[in-house]
């Protein structure tokens, strides 16, 4: 999703969670839910950032260990940590994240683009940065984010 | 110009056309093969079909369905009245427009309209070989001749120029004559022309002899003709029915109509309009009328086999097939709280629960199930055409068409099958000349079909053509690189001919249209997989081929059994399972060897690879959950094969038990069980589970920590981002809602490199299993001293008992003991022949009792090592003697092979005298032994002819055959496993030729089942026995020669 640097004066609400270090914030529409405890099944011999498995309501959904993909060390086994739930294409992913934390809504203008120090691999999956008081969220670009690794 | 713009109704009339199309194929392939003989009732359904076409297309605007599916439909009328024969290029041009109008059909809307003058001129040409134009719709040739003198002439003439226009936009012109007859009652001339206006444009009425636009109820009253002129897409007889006028009353104004000039008509001048009655805005409410009548049309036309169908939108179903999923994992979930919380009330209710939700289950699944007959109809035509094409000729044989399947199978197998078929006619069978030549018919058989086994279904390909080179498989594989000289060499004959579903390999000499671009294959393959499909090829150079294609029965829900690896669960579908191997804690060590890097197990005789769900799955072996699933616990395992065991030392493990044992004779000891309690590693627990799988016609074990239950799981996929895990089929969810995962044995197979292994192992089990073909003989090994062995043929012994040496009572200088409530004598080996002695001061003793002489009498052996099936190469001379019949080298030892009959003998000369082997009773008679093995050959020869008859004997059956010649026999004794003739065909030889065929034949062999012995009575031998059974053989000649 292009971030459009007309003059229109749009809002977007982000949902916020962390990551490690990292405040990140996702446009709530792709969000469908939140959650906790639940579950996780392992899936051996899958790629590095599948965390494994969860049972949501019927469906198999993958979950997605976030500090992976950002290259962050992994969570101590045994904290809670919270499960987003995207949708992907056709199907629903989860996002392992630290906790969940407020809904903002974001002006456009205060919408920057990601700084060039960010570059490279991690880049690519945030569409910009957005100033709050006193932090940087950084929001993120799903479909990069979960972009198939072809073998 | 479509009149009916309505989406729905054209869904409609698709669905039902392509219903209609269908089944034109095949019937109009019957009628080819009934040819002269005109089948009138398929000609009708055939017909009747494609008129429902051509009027539905008429109605919708469908102009070039329309045209085509008349013109065809001209064609079958002449069929069916026996005009037109229905030969090939007949047949070809009919199926030519069916296919035309199917992909018409499924043209999207608004696409430009394809060609169909090629067909479409091709029926003409049958039809009327010197016509050249389209055809128009079917009239009466009353209805042309009479138009000029009709007393519409005038309308005609006034509206030339609207009939002109309207034909251009591909309109039909009409005279409906609406005159009212007194005794029919009048026509509702408002209802009729609001009807007709949805249908068409009213061009003009006349009234009497005025022209007017629309026609007044009063005017019509007034017993004047009323004729109303009306252009429609329709044709005649549909437009019949919607208007409801007899058909005489309507007449089509056919285009080359002059007008002749005809006295003017004044038009009365209260009606002046130019405009249409019908405004198109009309047009919306009849589709409602029109759809309902052309779905009320058609049922009654088209009268399939399948009486009381309905159709049902596939999404439905698929709902239906999701919540019966979902009902069934909430049953499971309900169970397993009522199971733990142990309320009796529950109880019924919860069977009841059981029990509707599994018949829902699979009463919703048999919605979904589609007899595969559906996809392999389609083959006739694919195979008819193709084999004209190639200048083949083909017979298609189509068995077990009623096999059902889950839908989406069918439609999935449908491409892997068409391009398997194409295959086998384009390169499997050969060219009618080439056959003729091989003196093979020149007709080529292929055989489709498909049925159960083994919760299966199987479909299988067979075709009699050339068969697969597999020396051409492996040239390609090594020009293209993709295997190395010392891999391809190692390969089975099947693993070779599975080589040809690779990407890019076609052994095809040419690529022709049809195959041999090598991209197929593969594709055969992926689809194969996607629907949980294994396939196995065998071929035999100029035979032909066979492909064998296992399928699951649906997918969705499954028998499965749930193991568990370390902390987590895993479901194996039933249908990839053999069976369940346990190995005891002691027998690990025995059983499970190393090839190379390798595990495998010995399973009845054959070498199964073995791998370890906990390494193919990369989990950390550290932990694992107990046995109520919740705690982890550490384990302190390690390698499997690293296991202390019991040491074959006879010394290090006295027999613990107390009390006599009787052991069956296939049982060995099992002192060896026995264990000190500190050697905590090989207890129970620790025995080792065994998972058999199968792999297409390849099996291997996969080692579990524990099995658990064996439920029936609802299959659910599994992401995108798994999709390429191999290992993994899918997951379902258990009853405490965690997940489980389903196992992929073929993937996992690939992932650990399992066809690697299995070479080396196959190549050790070939070694042995050639062994084992030879003469193979069951030993009972035993020894007395630990530097001894000796071994006893198993056939001989009738049991083994193990009883305490204070159980030997000596009376009159010998052993006996009571035994089945009389007295055994025993025996020891070391009575007759020079072995050790048994082992002094033990409490146990085993004893070997075998029948001798009518009676039973038993022989002392200090322990029974094992019982082996070897083939022994047996030295007859070095440790001959009395009660010793020869040595033989097994298991790395010497040993000596007792003759248990001997050791009696020796030690009792007296008790032989006594039985009819030592008397002279059988002199004068002649024995053919036929034995190959030098050593048995001696044996059997030496006890016959110590009971006193004559003996020749012959190393195999052409020996024999030969000595018969020249000699008088009364009885033949042969052996079956022989070379240059094996005792089998000898045994046919005999029995054929009239001098010998009541000959009395005895088989005597070391191969002993069921199965041989069924063969051998097949092919005539009067009696089958174990060898070295001296008294049975001798008793059994004495009832063939009546003695």
């Amino acid at each position: 999703m292009p971030l459009s640097h007309s003059a229109k004066n749009t809002t977007r609400r982000l949902a916020l969670f962390e990551t490690g270090d990292l405040l990140c914030g996702l446009d709530i529409s792709h969000v469908q839910e939140i959650n906790k405890n639940i579950a996780v099944t392992v899936v051996h011999r899958a790629p590095d950032y599948v965390r494994g498995v969860i049972n949501l309501r019927g469906e198999i959904v993958t979950v997605v260990d976030l500090r992976v993909k950002f290259a962050i060390a992994p969570s101590p086994q045994g904290e809670e940590s919270q499960i987003v739930i995207v949708r992907q294409g056709d199907e629903n992913i989860g996002l392992m994240v630290d906790s969940v934390s407020d809904v903002v809504m974001a002006d456009e203008k205060d919408i920057e683009p990601p700084p060039s120090n960010l570059a490279g691999v991690t880049g690519r999956f945030f569409i910009g940065i957005y100033k709050l008081e006193h932090s940087l969220v950084a929001i993120l670009n799903i479909d990069e984010l979960l972009a198939r690794e072809y073998e | 110009m479509a009149f009916i713009d309505d989406d729905e109704t054209l869904q409609a009339f698709k669905e039902e056309s392509h219903e209609h199309l269908d089944g034109i194929e095949s019937d109009l392939l019957a009628i080819e093969e009934a040819g002269a003989d005109i089948d009138l009732d398929l000609v009708n359904k055939v017909f009747r079909a494609m008129h429902s076409i051509k009027g539905g297309a008429g109605f919708l605007g469908l102009n070039a369905v329309k045209t085509l599916a008349h013109a065809a439909e001209d064609l079958l009328n002449k069929i069916r009245n026996k005009e037109l024969v229905p030969t090939a290029p007949v047949i070809s041009s009919l199926l030519d427009a069916a296919d035309l109008v199917n992909r018409l059909l499924n043209q999207p809307k608004g696409a430009v309209e394809l060609d169909i003058s090629g067909p479409l001129a091709a029926l003409n040409a049958i039809l009327s070989p010197s016509s050249a134009q389209t055809p128009q719709p079917a009239t009466s040739n009353s209805a042309i001749t009479s138009a000029n003198a009709a007393p519409w002439q005038a309308l005609l003439k006034a509206h030339s120029a609207e009939m002109a226009d309207n034909r251009l936009g591909g309109l039909g012109i009409f005279v409906l004559d609406c005159t009212k007859s007194s005794e029919e009652g009048a026509y509702d001339v408002t209802a009729l022309q609001s009807t007709l206006g949805s249908i068409g444009q009213i061009i003009g009425a006349q009234v009497g002899d005025s022209l007017t636009d629309t026609i007044e109820p009063q005017a019509a009253a007034a017993q004047q003709t009323v004729y109303l002129l009306f252009a429609t897409m329709m044709d005649k007889d549909m437009l019949a029915s919607f208007a409801g006028l007899p058909m005489a009353l309507i007449h089509q104004v056919p285009e080359q109509e002059e007008v002749a000039p005809a006295p003017p008509v004044t038009k009365a001048p209260a009606v002046e309009t130019a405009s249409t009655p019908a405004p198109p805005g009309k047009e919306s409410p009849p589709p409602a009328p029109a759809a309902k009548a052309m779905a009320a049309d058609s049922p009654e036309q088209v009268k399939t086999g399948a009486d009381s169908s309905l159709r049902v939108n596939v999404k439905i179903l698929d709902n239906l097939m999701t919540l019966a999923g979902e009902l069934v994992l909430t049953r499971n979930q309900f169970l397993q709280i009522v199971h733990s919380s142990r309320q009796q009330d529950f109880d019924a209710v919860s069977q009841r629960l059981d029990l509707v939700t599994s018949e829902l289950q699979e009463a919703i699944m048999s919605t979904r199930m589609q007899p595969v007959g559906n996809v392999f109809n389609k083959f006739k035509r694919v195979v008819r055409d193709l084999a004209q094409k190639l200048g083949k000729e083909i017979d298609l044989v189509l068995e077990g068409g009623e096999v059902e399947m889950d839908k989406t199978i069918i439609e999935a197998l449908a491409d892997p099958l068409t391009h398997l078929v194409r295959n086998s006619v384009d390169h499997g069978i050969e060219m009618p000349d080439k056959r003729a030549a091989a003196g093979k018919p020149t007709t080529g058989t292929l055989q489709l079909k498909a049925f159960h086994e083994g919760g299966q279904v199987i479909i299988e390909i067979v075709d009699d053509g050339g068969g697969i080179d597999t020396a051409r498989i492996k040239e390609k594989v090594l020009s293209m690189g993709l295997h190395d000289k010392s891999q391809v060499d190692a390969m089975q004959e099947h693993e070779l001919l599975r080589l040809i579903f690779l990407p890019g390999l076609s052994t095809a000499k040419e690529v022709t249209e049809v195959s041999g671009r090598g991209v197929g294959m593969d594709v055969v393959h992926a689809n194969l997989s996607k629907i949980g499909g294994v396939f196995d090829i065998a071929s035999k150079i100029g035979n032909g081929t066979t492909i064998t294609i296992k399928l699951p029965l649906t997918l969705a829900i499954i028998p499965s059994l749930i193991v568990s690896a370390a902390t987590e669960r895993y479901a194996i579908p039933q249908v990839n399972m053999v069976e369940l191997v346990r190995v005891p804690a002691a027998k690990v060590k025995e059983r499970i060897e190393k090839v190379g890097e390798a595990l495998v197990i010995r399973l009845r005789g054959e070498l199964l690879p073995l791998i370890s769900l906990t390494e193919a799955l990369n989990i950390d072996k550290r932990h694992y959950r107990d046995s109520e699933g919740q705690q982890i616990q550490p384990c302190r395992r390690h390698r499997i094969e690293d296991r202390r065991s019991a040491t074959t030392n006879p010394e290090a493990s006295p027999g613990r038990s107390d009390s006599a044992q009787s052991e069956a004779v296939s049982a060995p000891d099992d002192q060896q069980d026995q264990r000190s309690g500190a050697d905590r590693r090989s207890s129970p627990q620790s025995a080792v589970n065994i998972l058999v799988v199968s792999v297409g016609k390849f099996h291997y074990g996969l080692i579990v920590d524990k099995l658990l239950d064996s439920e029936e799981i609802v299959v659910k996929p599994l992401g995108s981002h798994l999709r390429k895990c191999q290992v993994y089929a899918g997951a379902t969810i258990q009853g405490d809602g965690r997940v489980a995962l389903i196992l992929d044995v073929v993937g996992i197979s690939k992932v650990m490199n399992l066809s690697s292994v299995s070479d080396r192992v196959r190549g050790k089990g070939q070694q042995e299993a050639e062994l084992i073909s030879q003469d193979a003989q069951s030993l009972l090994l035993v020894r007395n001293s630990p530097h001894e062995q000796l071994a006893i043929p198993l056939n001989l012994v009738s049991r083994i008992e193990k009883i305490r040496t204070d159980q030997i009572e000596i009376t009159g200088g010998r052993r006996n003991m009571q035994y089945r409530g009389a007295a055994l004598p025993l025996f020891a080996i070391d009575e007759a022949a020079a072995v050790a002695p048994l082992k002094d001061n033990a409490d146990h003793v085993h004893v070997v009792v075998f029948p001798f002489g009518g009676r039973e009498v038993g022989i002392m052996v200090t322990q029974i090592i094992d019982i082996i099936t070897v083939a022994v190469a047996i030295d007859d001379t070095t440790h001959k003697q009395p009660g010793i019949m020869g040595s033989a080298i097994i298991m790395q030892q010497i040993t000596m092979l007792v003759d248990l009959f001997g050791v009696v003998a020796t030690v009792m000369p007296d008790w032989v005298r006594h039985t009819k082997l030592g008397n002279d009773y059988g002199k004068g008679h002649h024995i053919l032994v036929v034995e190959d093995s030098p050593f048995f050959n001696r044996q059997i020869c030496g006890f016959v002819a110590d009971a006193g008859f004559t003996v020749s004997s012959a190393t195999d059956g052409v020996e024999g055959l030969a000595i018969l010649e020249r000699e008088a026999i009364d009885l033949i004794l042969t052996d079956i496993e022989m070379p240059n003739m094996d005792g089998l065909e000898f045994t046919a030889r005999v029995r054929a030729d009239a001098r010998w065929s009541a000959l009395p034949i005895i088989a005597v062999t070391s191969l002993s089942g069921e199965a041989a012995e069924k063969r051998g009575l097949k092919a005539g031998v009067n009696e089958y026995m174990v060898k070295l059974d001296r008294e049975k053989v001798i008793s059994a000649i004495n009832r063939h020669l009546n003695l």
